[in-house]
């Protein structure tokens, strides 16, 4: 086996019962955790939402057991829902970084009050962080993203971030007119969902001067038409790394090859103290069969009767498929991080780090 | 484009075997390359041996016209260009050391006396300068010494023996290329190594499969969207006893070339100055590996090599049919959007590091060399062809 | 030995002098020889020696005399090149005529060599490029010219290229042939260079290295193109490659050490406006890397290529 090609294993089924004894997973963490593992929920601040409003539930439904208090008790009540969660789908950042932050909260929580207003101390913040650090900080991300875009650019962007169509659309309605070619890759194809929402709100005609749709290997030939890139981040470690959708580092090196500036949009919560140096040491292992799945690919009739080549790759010990989902771009390749605390560079990610810190 | 009518000389059964292979490349009937550059030799040679020409002057523009008509089928066809110029250039070596005597053309005996030589240039004299000047001065230096070197009496009969002989090697060489090319695979692929290669190639399959007789190897195929022909790849491979294979989506190219010792790729065509022009998706592996400072080998015969510069990095370009990237099936959105998706890209020469042909490896900078001694005079074919 | 003309004798400096006066698109190297063909016509050497010594030091004189030695060098390089083979298995007299029959064919030819360049070049240039050139250059002019005629619509920036401002006089040609165009400072290049295509530069000389020599301001559009990734054509007839393999800047020939040097200014009033032209350079040296192709009447060749080419006349 190759050395890269260990690490974590591939996705596990949910276990029934988990690691923890005597405690029930919460009938809301469990839709929620499903829900992420079939990718119904997917995105980072989707899924971080979701297991946010989840905890509001959970938090709401839980009363302290006698002979303890809320908050020695809490933590541990949540740990099995967390780790449920986990093993739907592995956490993204963004997610451990709510969750973290919830539970230093619930330490820091007063012992003086009483187990009701615990509680609903603890849901508003909850419900302050997500619109806080999640909601209103993607409006003012679309917000300034969209200045960012002048009539007649040629905005590319790669498969579907939450925060650059919300940009885009902003842009259209402060009457912007611009072109955009999606690149999409397999196997999930997200940018086909992003063409199909940008052209809800109106025509495509209406977006834009019109939408480009291409794969990542006709990339080369389309970034010479490129203005501008757009680029969704799922996080940014300290050293300036971004952690993103496999496929981004490519777009963005060929865009600074090319001098086109990359702009990324990324909410703070993403920031994650911890630096990740390449996308071997870590990584979220997609289902290896996706690969061998070509039915959204629909070629020409003759190729559609075919079968894949690889379909009895397990019968072959040394022929293995590997579905890596993430990868990192390194800082040089992007020109700014749009946040909701402003445009920043790269290099400023620690110092973002250490003001929230001392704000705790 | 319009389609040159064939000279005079062409016979009716040569335009038969013209019109027939020209529909062929049309319906895509021919496509791998060295099949393409095979059957074009292969047609040459046929066409050059039923037709009628009574000197080297007519030879070479009967393989000109045939070249012309081909091109103005396939325009955006390098291979084809550069098979044609290979034949120009063999005619044009064929002919030099040669002093024809006139005879029957049905004749076979060789006669003595030699008739005022078809030689071209060999009056004028020694002009200066590198220019075209200078181009000349070095030819009719050269020719001088060929000159002293015996000029081999011939008849036209046996010049065209020679001829054919000569494509017929031209053939076997073509025939065994990929083999020739994976004889310097040991060179190249050290035991436990990762190697990393994009979507198919039959040269590259050879090459991995000569190192793997004798080493142990990691391989990472990228499927190379939207034909996903690195699965055939991986599979071909995995079948090979030494080679662990790995497929991984386009996307993960960037994610896993820390860990990719070399990048082999394939290629349709090498321009002059050493730029790629390969299958789509190359470009973004090969500047993943530039970024990692991972050394990108190029296999390519030189039947590959083009004479041009890439002046127009789109004129070679073909784009395929939307459906493979976009499925007619989503049909919403396929009214909505432009799809692109070209066959080719151009990759530059500043990313690959090494060509490596049948007889060992070049340097990019090299190319434009090696080009020169395929090709000679041969490739003003090419340059003049698109003015036509 | 060198430089000592006799009185009365042919004076090829004042010769060469008049060439270039009375035709204004002829180029230093063939200048050069074509006074070098007027001098051996002239002179009367009887014994080879004696010959080979008179040119050579005719040579000397014409580049020391001039402030354009490098572009004309490369025309005597290839005279007495040239005069070395011929002078191997001939009588003096042999000698003189072969030589005076290729150089006037060599001065002939001249003008087919920025021809063939231009006819090299052309494909590069298509519709709605927009193209920045420096300086004038008249193997440049060709080139665009040409691809006027074949219809094509492009757009050129023309560096103003001080002291001498020879980018307004590219501006005057290129807008009589109804090619739309701006001057540029050329402190504007960076500034530029996100909007532009290709950059075509000329040449005084092209060198062993692969680089060239070329107007003061090449070196540095060179980089901003390198930097902003936009491919960069230098065009130069063959005549133009001379046999030097300069390291640097200040390697090179026309090198003066009082150029842009401190000097002891404490006392005196500055006129800085008329220090500037004298006390700067006119030619800078473009390294190979910063060329992405050459237009030659060879062909279109890689810098690298050059090279091979110079090996390959001197070397035979």
């Amino acid at each position: 086996m190759p050395p890269f090609a260990s690490g974590a294993g591939q996705r596990k089924l949910p276990k029934p019962s988990g690691s923890t004894v005597g405690i029930a997973v919460h009938p809301r963490i469990k839709e929620v955790g499903l829900r992420m593992a079939t990718m119904d929920i997917s995105g980072s601040n989707a899924r971080t939402v979701a297991v946010m409003l989840a905890f509001i539930d959970v938090i709401a439904d839980y009363t302290t057991p006698p002979h303890t208090t809320l908050v020695y008790h809490l933590t541990g009540y949540l740990s099995p829902q967390i780790n449920f969660l986990v093993h739907q789908r592995p956490m993204c950042i963004g997610m451990a970084n709510a969750i973290r932050w919830l539970k230093s909260e619930i330490i820091h929580t007063s012992h003086d009050l009483k187990e009701d207003e615990a509680k609903s101390q603890l849901i508003s913040k909850i419900d302050g962080y997500i619109k806080e650090r999640i909601t209103a900080a993607g409006d003012i991300i679309a917000d300034a993203g969209a200045q960012k875009i002048q009539d007649g650019d040629v905005v590319l962007t790669f498969g579907a971030s939450s925060a650059v169509q919300n940009l885009l659309i902003t842009a259209r309605k402060n009457g912007r007119r611009f072109h955009v070619i999606v690149i999409d890759s397999r196997p999930e194809h997200e940018g086909r969902g992003l063409v199909r929402r940008l052209s809800k709100g109106g025509n495509t005609t209406g977006l834009s001067d019109g939408v480009t749709y291409a794969s990542l290997t006709a990339l080369s030939l389309l970034m010479r038409d490129a203005s501008k890139v757009f680029l969704g981040a799922e996080a940014f470690f300290a050293n300036g790394n971004m952690l993103s959708r496999a496929g981004t580092a490519m777009v963005a090196l060929s865009a600074h090859s090319c001098h086109v500036p990359v702009i990324v949009t990324c909410e703070t919560y993403k920031f994650n103290e911890r630096i990740q140096l390449d996308a071997v040491v870590n990584n979220e292992l997609g289902v290896p069969d996706a690969l061998i799945d070509m039915s959204s690919e629909a070629m020409a009739q003759d190729r559609l009767n075919k079968v894949c080549p690889l379909n009895d790759w397990r019968a072959n010990q040394r022929l293995r498929l590997l579905n890596l989902t993430q990868d990192v771009t390194p800082p040089e390749f992007v020109s700014v991080i749009i946040t909701e605390v402003g445009l920043i560079p790269t290099t400023s990610i620690p110092v973002v780090l250490r003001e929230y810190k001392n704000q705790i | 484009m319009e389609t040159s009518p064939l000279p005079t000389q062409f016979s009716r059964e040569a335009t038969i075997y013209v019109e027939d292979f020209i529909t062929r490349l049309r319906r895509g009937q021919v496509i791998e390359a060295k099949k393409v550059a095979i059957e074009t030799v292969n047609l040459m040679r046929h066409v050059i041996s039923i037709s009628r020409w009574d000197n080297v002057t007519m030879l070479v523009e009967l393989i000109k016209s045939v070249g012309r008509k081909l091109v103005s089928a396939q325009p955006r066809e390098l291979l084809i260009v550069n098979v044609i110029c290979r034949l120009l250039r063999m005619v044009e070596e064929e002919s030099e050391a040669v002093e024809f005597v006139e005879e029957e053309w049905s004749s076979r005996e060789p006669t003595r006396e030699p008739v005022s030589a078809t030689s071209n240039k060999g009056s004028e004299t020694p002009a200066m300068g590198l220019g075209q000047a200078g181009a000349l001065l070095t030819r009719n230096l050269t020719e001088q010494v060929t000159s002293q070197l015996e000029v081999e009496t011939m008849t036209l009969l046996g010049f065209k023996k020679n001829i054919i002989n000569e494509i017929n090697e031209y053939i076997m060489e073509l025939s065994n290329i990929e083999d020739d090319i994976a004889k310097n695979a040991l060179e190249y692929i050290h035991s436990n190594e990762i190697i990393l290669t994009c979507g198919r190639s039959h040269t590259v399959e050879k090459f991995l499969r000569k190192a793997a007789a004798k080493r142990k190897f990691h391989v990472i195929v990228t499927e190379c969207a939207p034909t996903y022909d690195g699965h055939e790849q991986a599979k071909a491979l995995a079948a090979c006893a030494n080679i662990d294979v790995v497929v991984i989506p386009d996307s993960a190219v960037f994610a896993i070339m820390s860990r990719v010792n070399k990048v082999i790729l394939g290629t349709r065509a090498v321009m002059a100055n050493g730029g790629l022009i390969a299958t789509s998706g190359t470009h973004i592996v090969a500047a993943a590996a530039h970024h990692h400072a991972t050394q990108v080998v190029v296999c390519a015969g030189p039947y590959k090599h083009s004479p041009w510069f890439p002046f127009n990095d789109d004129r070679f370009n073909i784009l395929l049919s939307p459906d493979a990237v976009l499925p007619y099936r989503e049909g919403d959105l396929v009214n909505t959007v432009d799809v692109v998706s070209p066959k080719y890209d151009y990759v530059p020469p500043e990313l690959v590091d090494i060509f490596v042909d049948s007889m060992g490896g070049h340097l990019p900078s090299y190319l434009y060399r090696l080009m020169q001694e395929n090709y000679d005079d041969a490739k003003d074919f090419a340059w003049n062809i698109y003015d036509q | 030995m060198a430089g000592d003309a006799e009185p009365g004798a042919f004076d090829i400096v004042a010769h060469y002098n008049s060439l270039i006066e009375k035709d204004a698109s002829i180029s230093a190297p063939i200048a050069a020889v074509g006074s070098l063909v007027k001098l051996i016509e002239k002179q009367h050497a009887t014994t080879m020696l004696e010959f080979m010594m008179i040119t050579r030091s005719a040579c000397d004189r014409l580049k020391s005399a001039t402030n354009n030695s490098i572009s004309l060098s490369a025309g005597c390089d290839v005279f007495l090149k040239q005069m070395s083979r011929l002078s191997h298995a001939q009588s003096v007299e042999e000698c003189r005529k072969g030589l005076i029959k290729a150089g006037t064919e060599f001065v002939q030819g001249a003008g087919k060599c920025r021809d063939s360049v231009a006819e090299f070049g052309s494909p590069f240039v298509r519709d709605e490029q927009t193209i920045l050139i420096h300086s004038y250059s008249r193997v440049i002019m060709g080139l665009l010219g040409r691809a006027v005629k074949q219809n094509k619509r492009f757009r050129v920036y023309i560096t103003e290229s001080r002291p001498d401002q020879s980018g307004l006089r590219a501006a005057a040609e290129l807008q009589k042939l109804g090619i739309p165009c701006e001057v540029i400072l050329d402190a504007a290049v960076g500034y530029i260079m996100e909007k532009v295509d290709m950059v075509l530069v000329g040449a005084e000389g092209v060198v062993e290295s692969g680089g060239l020599i070329n107007k003061i301001g090449t070196y540095q559009l060179a980089i901003i193109a390198k930097a902003a990734k936009k491919p960069l054509y230098a065009l130069a007839e063959s005549y133009k490659f001379v046999r030097l393999y300069p390291l640097s800047q200040y390697d090179l020939p026309t090198y003066r050490s009082d150029l842009l040097s401190f000097k002891d200014r404490s006392t005196a009033e500055v006129d800085w406006q008329a220090e500037l032209p004298r006390n700067n350079p006119v030619l800078d040296y473009t390294p190979p890397e910063f060329i992405t192709l050459m237009f030659t009447d060879l062909g279109v060749m890689t810098p690298s290529g050059v090279s091979d080419e110079l090996i390959k006349f001197y070397l035979d």
